[in-house]
């Protein structure tokens, strides 16, 4: 295929999708497109705007001058997609705003096409993604990474405007557990989402990954079927709970997924566990 | 009542049920001397986890019911226990005026989480270091887990939201040991001495009252009063014995009915 490094399948959440040819040289000869996560996949959070992967600037470049579809998923929901593009670009990567789909966006069309007007429960720095969105007496809530944002007085308002729905309706901008900053573990998006969830008795929508519908819209915009498409990612922090350091970014260390996937090539099962298009 | 024996206890929860905040539901004095004239014992049953068993007791006789502080049985003199018996060293995530409750209890270098009712600490930092510390193998206490309650300004929620995440997000099960735990019940009438067969509850709440004393065996009564909502009743399965307006009509069927 002339890429390196090569692109393979890390285990994450659940999608199933069918197989039909289990080797990686089949895979790889139907591939038309790929989708590529953001965080701990081409750079680590932290510092300021956080360091790039080493050899992912690079990577990305050489996916580019190929003939292969490219665009970035990300749950990043603490800035605005144009914030958040220009930090990778100061890292050095080649990627623009078209390119990337982080929730909230898919979260407007959302809103858009159900007449819903949002109570927002968001970072502050995600606000200005919703300045043209009617959010007057609003009949629907949205929470995002919040961050320091997560007071109880917060929660207890979009509790309270979720309580009075005659059809309570509330989204969650991706379902992450936990990730990590320079200074410790500081719980995701997820655990809220579960918190709004007991109180008032309902399901979240979750839009983002690894909501089904987000990663059809990003090969809708590719204009490519599930299987034309590869995505790589590192799961969520989902098996650390005794020992061991969990890697940086949102996840597990993708070196020693990367590492672990070359030793145990992925078998059909894998796959269809992974939320991952892949290629038939 | 073919197949029950006698009544020989009835439980009250005390929050919504004989009061909110600091005004009485209407007629309940009178209606709890009524029931005190019949021969069953009366305990006083809470998940009550924003105030000490002596600031409830003043509360209480502040409004005129007549109440002693030993048939009070909390969801924290419940979780005192526990602590004592397993000798955990806990992070107190608890209204500081319920501290009393946990005189005498190690709480330097803990190493369990313990969670009631306590806004005050459902921030993110102090959620962040209850995650921290589960993650590194402390157990994870709820004193209960109310999914909301009933204040002066509307509805707010409990411990039960933030129990619940930091289960999804350490995964990891909560051990909970207030309302309705079949244990809480059956603790609270151990010293009455009779079993829950021979028992009633009346609460507010359809499923940590009247849900989880039926679970135990008792009859449930739940009183539209509190944070009861239409539509309560369909949430228990089986659904409550009765339904009634206020803890006065709950108390009349017990003497027309039960004894």
């Amino acid at each position: 295929m002339g890429l390196a490094p090569p692109l393979w399948v890390a285990q994450a959440q659940s999608v199933h999708i069918a197989m039909a040819d289990t080797g990686w040289p089949g895979c790889a000869k139907s591939l038309k497109g790929v989708i590529l996560d953001l965080c701990g996949v081409l750079y680590d959070s932290g510092d300021g705007d956080g360091v790039a992967i080493p050899g992912s600037i690079e990577a990305v470049k050489r996916l580019k001058e190929s003939d292969l579809q490219l665009r970035f998923c990300t749950n990043e929901t603490q800035a605005t997609r144009e914030k958040f593009v220009a930090k990778l670009q100061r890292l050095g990567f080649d990627i623009s705003v078209a390119e990337v789909f982080p929730p909230a966006p898919a979260a407007i069309a959302v809103l858009k096409e159900r007449g819903l007007r949002p109570h927002l429960l968001v970072h502050e720095g995600l606000l200005p993604e919703f300045d043209a969105v009617d959010k007057t007496n609003p009949n629907c809530v949205i929470i995002g990474d919040a961050a320091e944002n997560f007071s109880y007085q917060n929660l207890n308002e979009a509790f309270r405007v979720l309580i009075g729905l005659e059809r309570p309706v509330l989204f969650s901008l991706g379902q992450g557990r936990y990730y990590k900053e320079t200074d410790g573990l500081k719980l995701d998006v997820g655990v809220y989402m579960k918190a709004l969830e007991y109180a008032c008795d309902l399901k979240a929508e979750v839009i983002g990954k690894p909501s089904p519908t987000f990663f059809q819209s990003v090969l809708g915009d590719m204009g490519l079927k599930p299987n034309e498409a590869k995505r790589r990612e590192t799961p969520d922090c989902d098996r650390r709970r005794h020992g061991g350091q969990p890697g940086p970014g949102r996840g597990r260390d993708p070196r020693s997924e990367r590492a672990r996937s070359l030793r145990n090539p992925p078998t059909r099962r894998r796959l269809e566990q992974s939320s991952l298009c892949v290629a038939l | 009542m073919a197949g029950r024996r006698a009544l020989k206890a009835v439980l009250i929860d005390l929050s919504g049920t004989l009061h909110i905040e600091d005004t009485a539901v209407p007629g309940a004095q009178d209606a709890l001397n009524r029931l005190r004239q019949a021969s069953v014992a009366v305990k006083f049953v809470t998940n009550t986890t924003k105030e000490s068993k002596r600031i409830l007791l003043e509360r209480l006789q502040q409004l005129n019911f007549d109440i002693q502080e030993k048939e009070i049985f909390t969801s924290l003199s419940a979780a005192r226990s526990l602590l004592e018996q397993k000798q955990h060293r806990p992070l107190l995530l608890v209204e500081d005026s319920t501290l009393e409750d946990f005189t005498g209890i190690d709480t330097s270098e803990p190493n369990a989480v313990v969670i009631g009712l306590a806004p005050d600490h459902f921030n993110y930092q102090t959620l962040n270091r209850a995650f921290r510390m589960i993650l590194d193998g402390a157990p994870l206490i709820a004193i209960h887990k109310a999914r909301y309650y009933k204040r002066k300004d509307g509805l707010a929620l409990g411990p039960g939201p933030f129990v619940t995440g930091l289960e999804y997000a350490a995964d990891c099960k909560a051990t909970v040991v207030g309302k309705p735990e079949k244990a809480f019940f059956t603790q609270a009438l151990s010293d009455v001495g009779c079993s829950p067969s021979e028992a009633v509850m009346i609460g507010d709440d359809a499923r940590d009252d009247v849900g989880g004393a039926q679970n135990a065996g008792m009859l449930g009564i739940l009183v539209r009063t509190g944070k009861y909502r239409d539509g309560d009743e369909k949430k228990t399965d089986p659904p409550p014995y009765l339904t009634c307006n206020s803890f006065p009509d709950a108390v009349e069927h017990i003497l027309q009915n039960l004894l």
